[in-house]
């Protein structure tokens, strides 16, 4: 089985944002894999690994569409345990989710994969778009939101348990197919493999890389290409027009009565 | 509120990749020539993960619930500590030089002093565990008997077991050659028998790892008085079988008491019985009374170790001290003192608490950069091709270790006590993380050797070796880089210059004390001597980072990072560089007012 991991990078989101001129300043940006996306490779890393057994399951090949000199990202993804990368050398805020999701699609028929774990959205745009556009132009069965994933080696399918608004749904699809997931997939007992045993408690949230890993991931093979390699046409059909940070927010006001507090959420705030 | 644990990774690189290039400089080396910027930064941001989410979080619990000892000798570690330990060991995290053929991570030295800067001062008493298995582990693989050698270190390095130094006795401290510890050979070979008692065993049991190898000094029947007749032997918690591992039976070396302390509570600190209710077996390490030179090389690097803790504990409050500072708000701009309408402002708009802060940043700043060289001089005397090159390099360590270790144990305290100064009442109050930065630091400049002992090692050793030529090296190369800074336009390069004159004068005073004589009256002295060499020895590096700063601005680079450089070395020569002038004076002063001995009868 080939799993396929995609990883964007994304302005930290834990440093403030520059803007100058009308759009987001990334001359000094630090960049860091979106966090969903650790989640996918870490649900990745949980189908593929044989915990208390040496044999791996699925091979997980990590890609990303960024500077082919900016992937730091990546080295962190195989520094986890990917076990090789494809890069796609491109800006990747040049394209549109359209073209990051044929990409997507050509990577994978290239790789011959199985499975397409990806975030449910990036941090920075909040698409959430990407996985769904790529299952629709590989005509794949898709389970979006997992919270939970248990692959059934024999049947070759996956039952998925989805965030929905009203609870949790459970899907089973057959392979190949598409998941993206969501937070809850990286507790202890979220996803399931049939070989690792059942009650097998993982560290919650995605791995840290082992030193070892840091060095190994050196060693580990990345294919570098580019959008014309995989025949995608470099296309963006909704550009950033203009961009400004929010106005500051105004400060509080202590109110002396509650008669004052329901006038002023009446007349000033306008939500009642 | 608390204040979130911060580690200042830019400043890291800095050091690292500016300053000493390390990306460059170890690639020349055959052992790290396939390392580079990339693997070091991957390593940096996973290093700082840990320190995160791994470490800080045992930091305060530990401190809270301390270490306790059951009746049957056997010590639980702080809740989080097994797990934090397991985390570690995974990730190779324990022991990150090993040799890659030992199943270790096969950083340079350097890379783990850069990690170390984050790691003890998120958990400083939990980092003693790692520190000292990672140290045993190299002296087993370096000295341990042939047939344990990979074994031992291989299993100390993965931190599967964990290890220990054992020296001090209850009437053998700084004294180390007044150990009685007995060990008496048996009829298999290289095994002996030990008897007596170790105490101050940092890590002496614990339940983090499934073994514990203690490295024990101790006395072979007819050995020579004093340090010359102590043997080294490494003597397990469990013995266990010499090819597999597999562990044994209980040995005799058994922990009957804990020590209660002003700080690093979740370090056990244990007093070792050595073959009180059963045998206690060790191996020789070496040959008989060699064990005070094997030992030797432990306690150096014992030595460095904590002279990075220091330097770490000395990060740790800056970070703290600079995010509070900015948040904390209290009174109004002195420039407003007027205007009773003025705003409330945080309190690093103060310019008292702005001095403090910039006394913190430009210690935590210059002692990273010195422990970082001397780490990398470290790397450099063990894998340069020139045998000429290595020996200096490796006096350049010699040298400097007593200095960094006195100069970054006392700094990384006051530095900690400087941090409760900005925090004000609540510094004092135990929910904040600063006052336990005080507890935890104060041990720094008493262990592996007393700052006073260390200052007898400078003096009375490492001032003498190779008659003077390592401390003039030293000079020479001092005086280099104020000509370089001076030549570049950096007016405060004249005041170090100055002051690497006056410590020389220093030198010079005491040397010829002691040829007079004068004996007493040199030590008398050491400590101020010492105390102005570590002001010196980080003034050039505020020097060398302003250099390299300026050429930077000068070439359009607009990093505020570079400008706070120009502005350390500002700060360093008017605060602190004049205590190194006053220290020196205090040296030539003829004072001996202390030894008349009608004081203190």
């Amino acid at each position: 089985m080939k799993i396929l991991v995609t990883v964007k990078r994304i302005p930290d989101p834990d440093e403030p944002l520059k803007f100058s001129g009308g759009v987001l300043d990334t001359s000094a940006v630090k960049w860091v894999p979106n966090t969903f996306d650790e989640y996918a490779m870490e649900t990745a890393l949980r189908l593929a690994e044989h915990v208390g057994g040496s044999q791996r399951l699925a091979e997980v090949i990590v890609m990303s569409i960024c500077p082919a000199g900016q992937r730091q990202h990546v080295t962190q993804f195989l520094a986890m345990g990917g076990d090789r990368a494809v890069v796609v050398d491109h800006d990747d805020r040049a394209l549109d989710a359209q073209t990051v999701a044929e990409a997507i699609a050509a990577v994978w028929k290239r790789e011959s994969c199985d499975l397409l774990i990806a975030g449910k959205l990036a941090q920075d745009m909040e698409g959430n778009e990407v996985a769904q556009r790529a299952a629709a132009l590989l005509g794949l069965p898709q389970a979006t939101f997992a919270a939970t994933v248990a692959w059934d080696r024999e049947a070759g399918s996956l039952t998925v348990g989805r965030e929905v608004d009203d609870g949790v749904e459970s899907k089973k699809i057959p392979l190949p197919a598409v998941v993206s997931v969501d937070l809850r997939v990286v507790l202890p007992h979220s996803v399931k493999n049939g070989a690792t045993p059942d009650d097998h408690a993982y560290q919650e949230g995605p791995r840290l890389a082992s030193l070892r890993g840091i060095t190994m991931a050196k060693r580990k093979k990345v294919d570098v290409v580019s959008l014309a390699d995989l025949g995608v046409e470099a296309k963006n059909t909704s550009p950033i027009v203009h961009a400004e940070p929010p106005p500051p927010r105004p400060p509080g006001q202590i109110v002396e009565s509650v008669d004052e507090l329901v006038e002023k959420l009446a007349t000033e705030a306008k939500v009642l | 509120m608390s204040t979130p644990f911060r580690v200042d990774l830019d400043d890291l690189r800095f050091v690292l990749f500016e300053q000493l290039r390390i990306d460059e400089t170890l690639q020349r080396v055959d052992r790290y020539k396939e390392l580079d910027r990339d693997l070091y930064d991957a390593t940096l941001e996973e290093g700082a993960k840990i320190a995160k989410e791994v470490l800080h979080p045992v930091n305060r619990p530990g401190d809270l619930e301390g270490c306790t000892l059951d009746g049957d000798g056997n010590v639980t570690t702080p809740k989080g500590y097994k797990d934090a330990w397991r985390r570690m060991a995974e990730g190779g995290w324990i022991a990150p030089t090993a040799p890659p053929e030992l199943g270790g991570g096969g950083l340079p030295a350097v890379m783990a002093m850069a990690l170390n800067d984050m790691f003890i001062g998120a958990a400083t008493a939990f980092m003693m565990y790692p520190g000292l298995t990672a140290a045993a582990g190299r002296m087993a693989q370096a000295h341990a008997p042939e047939a344990l050698r990979a074994l031992v270190a291989g299993k100390l390095f993965a931190g599967q077991w964990a290890g220990t130094m054992c020296l001090t006795e209850a009437g053998a401290g700084s004294s180390v050659g007044d150990n009685r510890a007995k060990a008496t050979p048996t009829d298999e070979p290289g095994v002996y028998e030990l008897e007596g008692e170790k105490i101050f065993i940092s890590g002496g049991d614990h339940d983090l790892a499934e073994n514990i190898i203690h490295f024990v000094l101790a006395r072979t029947p007819g050995a020579p008085a004093g340090t010359k007749g102590l043997s080294l032997f490494l003597v397990p918690k469990f013995m266990f079988d010499e090819k597999t591992g597999a562990l044994g039976e209980r040995n005799g070396a058994k922990v009957v008491g804990i020590e209660h302390k002003m700080g690093i509570h979740g370090s056990s600190t244990c007093v070792l019985a050595l073959g009180s209710d059963r045998p206690c077996k060790g191996w020789i390490v070496g040959e008989e009374c060699e064990g005070i030179r094997l030992m030797f090389q432990m306690m150096n690097e014992a030595r460095i170790g904590v002279a990075a803790q220091g330097e770490s504990m000395a990060a740790a409050a800056y970070g703290y001290a600079v995010q509070y500072a900015a948040e904390r708000v209290q009174g109004t701009d002195i420039r407003e003192y007027k205007n009773p309408e003025a705003p409330r402002v945080t309190i690093d708009r103060h310019p008292d608490v702005r001095r403090m802060l910039m006394t913190l940043k430009v210690h935590a700043e210059t002692m990273r950069a010195a422990m970082l060289r001397l780490a990398m001089n470290f790397d450099m005397s063990e894998q340069l091709d020139d045998e000429a090159d290595r020996k200096r390099l490796f006096g350049r360590v010699e040298l400097l270790t007593p200095v960094l270790k006195s100069h970054c144990t006392d700094t990384g305290f006051e530095m900690a006590v400087t941090a409760v100064q900005v925090y004000g009442g609540y510094g004092y109050i135990a929910e904040f993380p600063v006052e336990q930065l005080v507890r935890d630091a104060k041990i720094q400049s008493i262990y592996e050797g007393t700052n006073g002992i260390q200052a007898m090692d400078l003096l009375g050793r490492k001032m003498r070796m190779e008659g003077g030529a390592l401390f003039m090296g030293w000079m020479q190369e001092g005086q280099k880089l104020v000509a370089e800074a001076k030549a570049a336009g950096l007016a405060a390069a004249d005041a170090v210059g100055k002051a690497i004159g006056q410590l020389g004068a220093a030198a010079m005073h005491l040397s010829k004390l002691a040829a007079g004589g004068k004996i007493a009256e040199a030590f008398y002295m050491a400590v101020p001597f010492q105390s102005a060499f570590g002001i010196v020895v980080c003034a050039l590096e505020a020097l060398d980072q302003a250099r390299i700063a300026k050429a930077k601005i000068d070439a359009g680079d607009e990093r505020p990072l570079l400008r706070g450089k120009l502005r350390n070395l500002e700060f360093y020569t008017a605060h602190v560089l004049p205590k190194a002038v006053a220290f020196a004076k205090t040296v030539q002063s003829a004072d001996a007012s202390a030894l008349d001995e009608s004081l203190f009868p």
